[in-house]
């Protein structure tokens, strides 16, 4: 074993075009983890001056106040963001599709929740050269290319059968040379990730951990694959061609197909009707009659009720209407929200058919770049919005006018969004594919 | 003799099992991209149509109101898909498809595929264009890699060539074999898609589609026949089967997997563009150079009131026949909206020197090449979304203008009580979204088509180049 292991190191060391594929990959991974570091430094520069001009805004506003008044609300808007984590700079996901800053407003949000970010559409399309792209889609040409010849060569210059009578047997001069390939592939990818880490900032803790484990697994899947194929003992191109059909079938075939079946299954989002239902309710809300408006508020909300004859009666209309269609647009806007999700989570139960959409899928979960990260930063701005607009209303309610030390009291807004729960099951299918090659290898080696 | 190697390439390709294996799964992939694609274009068209339809229906219907208050209100335009679309997805996935029409406001186009979906989106769509742009060239690369090697391992390239014919010869034979099965996969196919798109003629036929269907067609087959061509040649030249496999599986990773996403990458760093924050700052800071259209007290609108008064010859705007707050709103529009057009042009001018880079590159990645083509003719690259931005802009400006102007000449100044019916509302057209200009299609493409012919040159070159050594 110890012979052979030395051997083989010295063949490696030897081929150039070994050394070649490594040191392609490794100038990949390290172009792509400097392109999402510099992708994910420019979405936290702008958050950080999204931020930087909503303080001086709101700093100009408190400057230049004149005198107590109602109506600073209306000019109140503080702005939530979503600020990339440091590990989202490994796999990019869906981070450059949503947008991730919003102001919002005292007086409605859902009306303007609708919004895209700037990105040149064809950049979207061709994707992103991030780690994860490395990883999930050249790494497994990486393993092809190192290992679709390991015995097929050795039998085509017609050292097999010199090996084999050293008393070696088959299933270990194969097991050997795998794992030594494996080996080899581990420590570039260990090599890669820690960089990854040092370079975007991120610690070592769970999220990273499991993000690197899911790779070791992914690769596992793909030795696994190889072991299998080497295992039918035909020649090198027959090795080489399935490999790659395989490769096809797994990064690129299967996860085209579940996204068609996705598409014609999963009818297109209700956005656009929820969009045209959400410009109606604020036309109904300003045109009812103010009392009914208002007793409906009251109705609604008892411990908001305030006498009419001393507040402004026209002010606590408009806090009654703007609530009124806040209640009304609410569920219809959870509707559409709770319609994303089901098309995530059904995407999600269909990933496990390839591991490379498998490892995607859960590599992006744990970086904080996929629709769920959004759909959280929809979550946080719906939480914030009753918090700015509830201080307003409180204080109109109060008959309290808005003075010059309210402004250090106005809500802070939150500039993160959490980490999402994730399941450490999902690593399984991928895991399962590798035993099952695995063992049809190991079935068909032993004979 | 160059037949009689054609018909040898072919008969022994046709009774190949493993290609009888590969061959079908990818005419069978592309059969699945043509039909379901074809009903999920059929799908989509009706769902836009009847949202179309409902805004129409809305805006109609909104009862009596202030015009202005109408232009608030607005209306929304959506994207209607190309009739090609559905063999070439493009940039579609990734374009918003709604855009809200309201006055003094332009806002984004919303509600694309790809926020409506898991980062699984990413992998690409099972496509006419992703199998034929992709997944072919892969099977021509299994055909053709060991198309020399094989007779110079076997030896029996000497026998072929002591028959007395050329080496070239022998070349263009197994060119014109493989050509033509890779023809018999492909042409039952674009004969499919011909029809589904005659199927269609009656909604919007005129003319060019046909011609688009056409350039897609030779544009694939161009696009095909070089990878032909240069694998042939590749393995003319390479030392063994196995050379030969590993150099063009490289030059496909290369060609369709890695070169598109680094020139992206490049692009947009050699032309950033502003974060949507940036634009929009941008965008205020030169609309607050301009006439407020809501503000009486905003100077320009003093000086605009002198002009008005003077034009019409009174010295109180009581006394004026038209509504001064309308045409005050109205100049404050046609800033607003000449101020974001100048920016939305200088984006969309950033975007399309981005897309340059790519076809530019074209001439040195055929795939690039046939992507920009093949967008472009089915009407999902990104200048035909654009065209739609601005059509959609233009009509919210008709839109608002139309309301303003109907105020300006039918009420008097501060007469916010003014209400006007569905007779006001019906004189503004439904958005129609007009397919831009085939001619102007043409020219934006010239470079793509430009690269496909040179590289069917270098193909050509390359194969009438092969040598015959003995090694």
């Amino acid at each position: 074993m110890k012979t052979l292991l030395t051997f083989e190191w010295k063949l490696f060391v030897r081929n150039r075009i070994f050394l070649l594929g490594i040191g392609l990959l490794f100038m990949a991974g390290i172009y792509a983890i400097y392109y999402g570091n510099a992708e994910i430094a420019r979405q936290k520069a702008t958050v950080i001056s999204v931020q930087k001009a909503d303080n001086e805004r709101i700093a100009k506003q408190k400057a230049d106040f004149k005198e107590p008044s109602f109506e600073v609300s209306w000019r109140m808007s503080r702005v939530v963001s979503n600020a990339p984590t440091s590990i989202s700079a490994l796999s990019l996901g869906q981070r450059d599709v949503f947008p991730y800053y919003k102001a919002v407003r005292t007086y409605g949000l859902y009306s303007s929740i609708f919004s895209s970010e700037i990105a040149n559409p064809l950049k979207l399309l061709t994707g992103n050269f991030d780690l994860a792209f490395v990883l999930i889609f050249l790494l497994p040409l990486l393993i092809i290319a190192l290992t679709f010849n390991l015995l097929s060569s050795e039998k085509e210059q017609g050292t097999l059968s010199l090996i084999l009578s050293n008393q070696i047997s088959l299933k270990r001069l194969v097991g050997t040379k795998i794992l030594f390939r494996y080996l080899i592939v581990l420590v570039l990818v260990t090599l890669l990730f820690v960089i990854g880490l040092i370079w975007s900032g991120t610690g070592l803790n769970s999220n990273t951990i499991y993000w690197y484990l899911s790779t070791c697994v992914y690769v596992l899947f793909w030795f696994s694959v190889v072991f299998w194929v080497v295992s039918l003992q035909k020649n090198s191109s027959f090795n080489a061609l399935s490999l790659l059909a395989a490769w096809l079938v797994f990064v690129l075939v299967i996860p085209t197909l579940i996204n068609l079946y996705l598409e014609s299954s999963q009818p297109i989002s209700s956005g656009a009707n929820l969009q045209r239902e959400l410009r109606e309710i604020p036309e109904k809300g300003w045109n009812a009659p103010r009392k009914e408006t208002i007793g409906k508020f009251f109705a609604k909300y008892p411990n908001k009720k305030v006498d009419t004859t001393k507040v402004d009666a026209s002010m606590v209309f408009e806090i009654a209407a703007i609530q009124g269609m806040d209640d009304v647009s609410k569920p219809a806007f959870g509707a559409y929200k709770q319609e994303l999700q089901n098309r995530i989570a059904l995407s999600r139960s269909l990933s496990w058919l390839s591991p490379a959409a498998q490892t995607q899928s859960i590599m992006n979960q744990l970086a904080d770049s996929d629709t769920d990260n959004y759909l959280q930063y929809l979550n946080n701005l719906e939480t914030f919005y009753p918090k700015i607009k509830g201080f307003f209303d409180d204080m109109k309610l109060a008959n309290k006018k808005f003075e010059k030390a309210d402004f250090d009291k106005i809500p802070e807004p939150k500039t993160e969004c959490n980490a999402l729960n994730y399941s450490f099951l999902q690593i399984l299918p991928i895991l399962l594919f590798g035993f099952i090659f695995f063992g049809l290898g190991y079935l068909k080696i032993r004979e | 003799m160059k037949k009689i190697i054609a018909k040898k390439e072919f008969i022994s390709l046709w009774r190949d099992r493993r290609f009888g294996i590969v061959g079908g799964i990818i005419v069978l992939l592309l059969l699945t991209a043509t039909i379901v694609g074809y009903l999920n274009y059929q799908k989509i068209q009706t769902e836009r149509a009847s949202a179309a339809k409902s805004a129409n229906d809305l805006w109609m219907n909104q009862g009596n109101k202030n015009p202005h208050s109408a232009a608030h209100y607005g209306s929304f335009a959506y994207r209607p898909k190309s009739p090609l679309s559905f063999l070439d997805f493009g940039t579609d996935t990734f374009t918003g498809m709604s855009v809200r029409l309201e006055a003094h406001k332009q806002n984004d186009a919303v509600f694309s595929a790809a926020q409506d979906a898991s980062s699984l989106i990413r992998f690409g769509e099972l496509t006419v264009a992703f199998v034929l742009q992709i997944l072919m060239p892969l099977l021509i690369i299994f055909l053709c890699f060991n198309a020399f090697t094989q007779e110079k391992e076997e030896k029996t390239l000497q026998i072929l060539l002591s028959q007395g014919i050329s080496i070239k010869e022998v070349a263009w034979g197994k060119v014109l074999g493989f050509s033509g099965v890779i023809a018999c996969l492909v042409i039952p196919i674009i004969l499919i898609i011909s029809v589904l798109i005659a199927l269609q003629a009656d909604m919007s036929f005129d003319g060019n589609w046909l011609i688009r269907t056409g350039l897609l067609a030779l544009g694939y087959l161009a696009y095909l026949f070089v990878f032909i061509m240069v694998s042939v040649a590749v393995s003319a030249r390479a030392t063994s089967s196995r050379n030969a496999l590993l150099s063009l599986l490289a030059v496909w990773v290369f060609a369709c997997i890695i070169i598109p996403k680094a020139t992206v990458n490049v692009a947009s760093n050699l032309f950033p563009v502003p974060s949507n924050f940036a634009f929009n700052e941008k965008i205020k800071e030169d609309e607050a150079k301009g006439i407020d259209g809501h503000n009486p007290e905003d100077e320009r609108a003093k000086v605009l009131e002198k002009e008005i008064l003077k034009k019409y010859k009174v010295d109180s705007l009581s006394q004026l026949p038209v509504n001064f707050d309308a045409i005050q709103m109205q100049e404050g529009e046609k800033y607003t909206s000449m101020v974001y057009n100048k920016h939305f042009s200088e984006l969309q001018d950033t975007y399309k020197a981005q897309n340059r880079v790519s076809e530019m590159v074209g001439f040195l990645n055929p795939f690039l090449a046939i992507r920009q083509l093949s967008m472009a003719m089915a009407g999902s690259d990104y200048v035909t979304h654009a065209n739609f931005q601005q059509q959609a802009e233009a009509h919210r400006f008709k839109l608002v203008a139309q309301m303003n102007n109907y105020m300006r000449d039918n009420s008097k100044t501060g007469d916010w009580e003014f209400t006007v019916n569905k007779e006001v509302w019906s004189k503004l057209p439904a958005f129609q979204y007009k397919e831009p200009n085939f001619g102007s299609v043409i020219a934006q493409n010239l470079l793509a088509i430009f690269a496909l012919i040179v590289w069917v040159f270098v193909g050509v070159w390359s194969v009438s180049k092969i040598k015959f050594s003995i090694n």
